[in-house]
C-alpha cells in the first residue's frame, strides 16, 4: 500500500469504485474518529454506533465528493454533527458515565475490560490504572464545546484551522476554546490531586 | 504587560502545537528567553498536555468493519453505473439490449400468466394491465417496479443500520432526486404488494425473483432485466412520470444487470458479487470500448473493467487494462485511481485485516 497517497487521492479513488482506497482510508482514521467520539460523548456503546455511522455516510457521499476541502475536516463534520445529533437526542435521557457497563454482544461487561491498557509494565499498568479514570473525569469535566476542540487537537491531531471549519466557528474562537479547555484541565487536574512528576507547580497562565 | 508580550502570548497555542512556520517559531523561542511569564505560560500548558496524553488511545471496535467494507464494495459497484452522462454509444446500446431483454420478458411472463391463475390481481391493478394495457407498455414499467422494490429493500436495510442522510446539507440533490423517485411508488404500491401477496398466498412476493429463477432457469439474487420483470405480473400500470423514471432505472438495469443483484443483496452479506454477473458486465465493457467510445467515457470504462476484472480474479487482464488506462489518460482521475490500484497490488499489501 502506498502510504504516500493522500486521504483526497484515496477517497476519489475510491468514488470511482476502487473499494482497497477506502479500506486504507479505514485504517487510518477509523481508530482516532473513534477515539474522537468516544471522547466526545463519554458513552462508548453510543461512540460504536455513531462511529459506524460516520463512515457510512462515508460511504454514501463517496460519489459526490469532490476534493475541496481536506477529507478529514469532511470526515470530522460527519461525525462531530452526528454526535451533536445524538448528544440532543440524549439530552433528556440518563447520562451514562464512562464507568458504567457497556453491552458488547448482548453480554453486560465493565467498560474496563473492553478498552485494553496499552502500556507496558505492570507498575506502570498499576499507576494508569489508577491515573486512567481519573483524567476520564478532568476531561468530562470540560464543557462539549471545548472539550471536542481540545480532543480533535490533542488526540486527533487536527489543525486549529481545520478545527474551525469542523465546529463551523472561527479559528480565534476555536484558539480560545482550546486555551479555556487547557486552563480548566489545569485546575480539575490539580483538584483531583494528579501529581507527582506531573504535578501543577502553583504558577498560572494568568500570573 | 508589553505589547510584544501580548502578541506572542497568542502564538504560544499554535507554537506548543507546532503549528507555527519555522521563522515565528524562531521569534516565539526568542521572546520565551526573556520572558519567564510566556516561558512559564508554555510548561503550564505542556504540562496538561503530558498529562492527557497518558489517557490511552482506545482502539476501534472490530464489530462492524465487516459489514462495512461489505457495504463499500456494493456502493462502489453501484456508483460505477450511477454516472450522469450518457454517451451516444448508450443510445443504440440500450435499444437493442432492451429488445433482447424484452422478447425474455414477454416469454417468461407468458409463462407466468399461462401458469398461474392471477385473476385477482387482474381486478386489483388499477389499470388493469395484464388485460388491457399493451403488453410493452406494462412489461417495462413492471421491471421498474421490481428494480424499484429491490432498491427499497436495499434502502430499508441502510435506514435501520444508519440515519441516512439526516444532516441535508450533506444530501447531494442527485441522491435525494432518485430516492425520491424511489420512495413514491413503495407508497402507492407498497400496501398493495403486501395486500396482493396476502391475497394470492401461493405467489412469492415480487422482486425476489423466485418465479425468474424457477422459470428462468437463472440461479442466484435476480440479476439484469428479465429476472426482475418477470417476478411482478401484478404491478400496476405507471403513469407517464414513473414510466419516464422506470425506462431511466430500465437503463440502468441494462447497463450493468449485475448492479440489480448487487443492491438488493444483504449489506450484511459479506458475499461477493456473483462470478458471472461480473463475467457479463466485463462483457458489456469490453463491447463498448470496441464501439468506439472516446474520451473521458473511455476512461470510465477502462477503470470499470479493471475494476471487473480485478474482481474477477483475473489480475494480469486487469493490470494490461490498467496500464492502457494509465497510458492513455495520463493526467485523469481515472486514471490516478488505477494507478493506486497499481500501486497497491505492487506491494500486495491487504491494507485492512478482515
Amino acid at each position: 500500500l502506498d502510504v504516500h497517497s493522500s486521504d483526497e487521492q484515496l477517497m476519489l479513488a475510491f468514488s470511482m469504485g476502487v473499494v482497497s482506497a477506502f479500506e486504507a482510508l479505514v485504517q487510518r482514521h477509523r481508530g482516532p474518529v473513534f477515539n474522537f467520539i468516544l471522547r466526545s460523548t463519554g458513552q462508548a456503546a453510543r461512540a460504536e454506533d455513531l462511529l459506524q455511522e460516520t463512515w457510512l455516510k462515508v460511504i454514501r457521499g463517496a460519489q459526490d465528493y469532490q476534493p475541496r476541502a481536506r477529507f478529514t475536516t469532511w470526515l470530522y463534520t460527519i461525525a462531530r454533527n452526528l454526535c451533536v445529533d445524538s448528544a440532543r437526542k440524549e439530552s433528556f435521557r440518563e447520562v451514562v458515565s464512562l464507568d458504567s457497563p457497556i453491552r458488547r454482544d448482548g453480554v453486560e461487561q465493565p467498560i474496563a475490560e473492553c478498552l485494553p491498557d496499552g502500556q507496558p509494565g505492570p507498575d506502570r499498568a498499576a499507576h494508569n490504572s489508577r491515573l486512567r479514570p481519573l483524567l476520564e473525569q478532568a476531561l468530562m469535566s470540560l464543557p462539549r464545546d471545548q472539550r471536542e476542540v481540545f480532543v480533535l487537537r490533542e488526540y486527533s491531531g487536527v489543525p486549529f484551522k481545520e478545527i474551525a471549519a469542523v465546529v463551523g466557528m472561527s479559528e480565534n474562537t476555536v484558539k480560545s476554546r482550546m486555551r479555556y479547555a487547557l486552563e480548566g484541565l489545569r485546575k480539575r487536574l490539580a483538584e483531583l490531586g494528579v501529581d507527582g512528576d506531573l504535578a501543577e507547580d502553583g504558577r498560572t497562565v494568568a500570573g | 504587560m508589553n505589547p510584544e508580550s501580548k502578541h506572542i502570548e497568542e502564538k504560544l497555542l499554535d507554537y506548543a502545537y507546532g503549528e507555527l512556520g519555522s521563522d515565528e517559531a524562531k521569534t516565539v523561542e526568542a521572546h520565551l528567553e526573556s520572558c519567564p511569564r510566556c516561558a512559564d505560560a508554555l510548561i503550564a500548558m505542556k504540562r496538561v498536555r503530558q498529562t492527557m496524553s497518558r489517557l490511552p488511545i482506545t482502539p476501534a471496535p472490530a464489530k462492524g468493519l465487516d459489514s462495512l467494507i461489505a457495504y463499500a464494495e456494493q456502493t462502489a459497484h453501484r456508483a460505477q453505473l450511477r454516472q450522469k452522462r450518457r454517451p451516444a454509444w448508450v443510445r443504440w446500446l440500450v435499444p437493442i439490449t432492451g429488445v433482447a431483454a424484452l422478447s425474455v420478458v414477454l416469454v417468461i411472463s407468458g409463462k407466468v400468466v399461462g401458469t398461474r391463475d392471477l385473476p385477482v390481481a387482474t381486478r386489483d391493478s388499477p389499470a388493469g394491465i395484464q388485460s388491457e394495457a399493451p403488453s410493452v407498455v406494462a412489461k417495462r414499467p413492471a421491471n421498474d417496479e421490481t428494480d424499484s422494490q429491490k432498491e427499497m429493500r436495499s434502502e430499508k436495510k441502510r435506514e435501520t443500520t444508519g440515519n441516512e442522510w439526516s444532516e441535508s446539507s450533506e444530501r447531494p440533490a442527485k441522491e435525494s432526486r432518485r430516492r425520491d423517485s424511489k420512495v413514491k411508488p413503495q407508497m402507492v404500491n407498497g400496501p398493495r404488494r403486501a395486500h396482493l401477496a396476502k391475497k394470492l398466498g401461493d405467489v412469492p412476493p415480487a422482486g425476489d425473483g423466485d418465479i425468474a429463477e424457477a422459470e428462468h432457469g437463472s440461479p442466484g439474487r435476480g440479476h439484469g432485466a428479465a429476472a426482475g420483470v418477470a417476478a411482478n405480473p401484478a404491478a400496476p400500470a405507471p403513469d407517464a412520470k414513473k414510466s419516464r423514471v422506470a425506462s431511466e432505472s430500465y437503463r440502468d438495469k441494462v447497463m450493468g444487470g449485475v448492479v440489480g443483484g448487487v443492491v438488493g443483496g444483504q449489506i450484511n452479506s459479506s458475499s461477493p458479487p456473483r462470478a458471472d454477473d461480473r463475467e457479463q458486465e466485463a462483457g458489456r465493457l469490453r463491447q463498448a470500448l470496441a464501439d468506439g467510445a472516446v474520451g473521458q467515457e473511455r476512461a470510465r470504462l477502462l477503470l470499470r473493467l479493471c475494476n471487473a476484472l480485478d474482481d474477477l480474479k483475473r489480475e494480469s487482464e486487469a493490470d494490461s487494462v490498467c496500464n492502457a488506462l494509465i497510458h492513455e489518460f495520463p493526467n485523469s482521475d481515472e486514471a490516478e485511481a488505477a494507478l493506486y490500484r497499481q500501486k497497491a497490488r505492487a506491494t500486495n499489501a491487504e491494507p485492512v485485516q478482515r
